[in-house]
């Protein structure tokens, strides 16, 4: 798939930007705070109706459009071609009341739900900071995996919804345990609630990761020239198949690729409720949710070694390239289309070799927009097929 | 906090009043407390009066817990009306949406909320005690209650508080159901969201 015709209204530092795009290699060359990032920002924001970069939407509203009015607003608007056709999506956000965004999604000009834009558009977004990744806090890899899963299955952005929803009341009601006495049914019901939503999220991080597992390791063979062997390896929070080593430091040598033999969602769940009751007194006193999803972990090794505490930054940084390109070639296999490829600064941190690598896989993408601040970074070569794009305060023009 | 300085304070006053409504902020307050200036003496007097009547003359049903005017209310005053079967609803206004089906000719109790921890409110803050209660004297003086139909909405929080009055339920001799979920009439199946169709398919009916 690709984006044809982007089209955004205070958007960042946009105040109108009417943009074709063509097939092939896109490259977005500025000097910083010009505008470029927000390009692709924007393109990420039509495809999941969330910015990357900020916890709070609101903020991707263009600054001085407050001046102009009180309730300011912006639209996002792209034209998709897919293989099944040519769609239209339509984001407008509106500042309203108490500082309220109101988010209103049109495909194809009839209003839809936010869950309707899963699989609409499909990207993969490269960003500098990526190698957090890997050597981040768990909550980054979780986040991936959420965004990844997001993009390209309803069912779990039902699942992380209801998980949410639920945890965040049975937290509250965690923390009223400490004031007065709870009714075992109160805390019950959000149980009940918790841990089939637990279980699917678990179950269907556990397949994306075995995915995302066996389509990085020949990547990542091949970008560190065959002398490394990387394995991802999902680590649920609660593991009907290994319930006493829960909490336990990773060990070399357990695969955990494929779901233990024999088990099924109802074992999943029997071990997450054994789980929530083991460690109950343990909830009460630190007024939180200590078992579930949220907890998971994802770890990266190369060569029997955790690249996230012992890897080098070339290894970190290597590591998740081929994550990200698996990620590439794990939502072609789910979706039957090209997602559309966004690396925003991306090539100037990698070695020419890691650079040929990427660019040569990369080559295959319907559409691929790349930032930069230097074009002599790019061999002249492959500056030749590309759509040359110059960004300069908000506006672009053809270079 | 008035939103100006230079207005009389009796402007003010009646401004920072309709901002204490839910959805009112300051902007349509001001315009309000304008419109309400402008017009006829008659207009702002029945609406005094409408206002104070509905706290001086309104109060809670000491049977159902329905908003009335005279106690018990209408509906658990009725003879004609099926006592032994008890709808159970979040707030008034959903007491209001089923009679208007005209269907339904058993009585009401309304909870005055859903389970929330987040906001605060837990099972005592609603009145899951005296519905228990209700169903246990109705048994003591030979008028048991036969079916409980549990009509919070289809929310996260109804569902969590439909599935607490269930558990409250159950050492009690009467059947608790559930309303039925599916498909919206005059909806198109074509429009219909998966969960939504899901469950009309779970819950499909023998003709």
């Amino acid at each position: 798939m690709r984006v044809r015709h982007l089209s955004l209204t205070n958007f960042r530092l946009y105040a109108r930007l009417e943009l074709h795009l063509p097939r092939g290699l896109v490259i977005v060359q500025g000097d910083n705070a010009q505008g470029k990032t927000s390009l692709l920002e924007a393109i990420y924001f039509l495809a999941t109706a969330h910015s990357p970069h900020t916890r709070a939407d609101r903020q991707v509203i263009r600054w001085g459009a407050e001046e102009e009015s009180p309730y300011p607003y912006a639209v996002l608007r792209a034209r998709i071609e897919r293989n099944d056709g040519l769609r239209l999506i339509e984001i407008a956000l509106q500042r309203g009341d108490s500082n309220r965004l109101r988010k209103e999604i049109r495909i194809d000009h009839v209003e839809r739900r936010g869950i309707d834009l899963v699989g609409q558009l499909n990207v993969v977004l490269f960003l500098p900071g990526d190698v957090e990744l890997v050597s981040g806090a768990p909550a980054l890899r979780r986040d991936f995996l959420d965004a990844a899963l997001s993009q390209v299955d309803a069912d779990y952005v039902r699942a992380l919804d209801r998980y949410a929803r639920a945890l965040a009341q049975r937290n509250a009601l965690l923390k009223q345990a400490q004031e007065r006495r709870l009714d075992p049914d109160e805390l019950a019901i959000w149980d009940d609630q918790l841990v089939p939503a637990g279980v699917e999220i678990a179950v269907r991080r556990r397949r994306a990761v075995a995915d995302l597992a066996r389509l990085a390791a020949p990547i990542h063979r091949e970008l560190s020239d065959g002398s490394e062997y990387l394995r991802i390896i999902y680590q649920p929070n609660f593991d009907p198949a290994r319930p006493s080593t829960l909490n336990a430091p990773y060990q070399v040598g357990i695969d955990d690729s494929q779901p233990p033999a024999g088990i099924d969602q109802r074992d999943l769940q029997t071990a997450f409720r054994r789980a929530l009751d083991e460690r109950r007194r343990e909830e009460v006193a630190r007024g939180m949710t200590l078992v579930g999803p949220h907890r998971d972990e994802v770890r990266f090794i190369a060569n029997g070694m955790d690249l996230g505490d012992f890897g080098s930054r070339g290894q970190q940084r290597t590591a998740v390239l081929a994550l990200k390109l698996a990620q590439v070639a794990w939502m072609r296999e789910r979706t039957h289309e090209e997602p559309v490829l966004l690396l925003d600064e991306v090539l100037a941190e990698l070695d020419p070799h890691r650079r040929r690598c990427l660019l040569q896989r990369i080559g295959s993408a319907h559409q691929t927009i790349v930032t930069t601040t230097d074009i002599q970074r790019f061999d002249r070569d492959f500056v030749r097929h590309a759509e040359m794009l110059r960004v300069h305060a908000g506006v672009v023009f053809p270079l | 906090m008035s939103p100006n300085p230079t207005l009389p304070p009796s402007v003010t006053r009646l401004i920072d009043a309709l901002t204490q409504l839910p959805g009112i902020g300051p902007k349509s307050a001001s315009r309000l407390a304008f419109f309400l200036l402008r017009s006829p003496a008659e207009t702002s007097l029945a609406l005094a009066e409408a206002l104070r009547d509905l706290k001086a003359r309104t109060r809670l049903c000491s049977v159902c817990f329905n908003i009335t005017e005279d106690d018990p209310c209408a509906i658990c005053a009725d003879p004609s009306r099926d006592h032994g079967l008890i709808c159970v609803v979040e707030e008034p206004l959903d007491v209001a949406a089923i009679e208007r089906s005209r269907v339904y000719r058993g009585v009401y109790h309304v909870l005055h909320g859903v389970i929330s921890p987040i906001n605060g409110i837990g099972p005592d803050d609603l009145r899951i005690e005296e519905l228990v209660g209700r169903i246990r004297r109705a048994a003591e003086v030979g008028q048991p209650v036969r079916e409980v139909i549990l009509a919070t909405n289809p929310t996260v929080e109804g569902e969590m508080t439909a599935s607490f009055i269930q558990r409250k339920l159950a050492g009690l001799e009467v059947s608790v159901t559930r309303l039925a979920r599916g498909l919206p009439a005059g909806g198109d199946l074509e429009y219909a969201d998966e969960v939504t169709l899901s469950r009309a398919l779970e819950g499909r009916q023998r003709l």
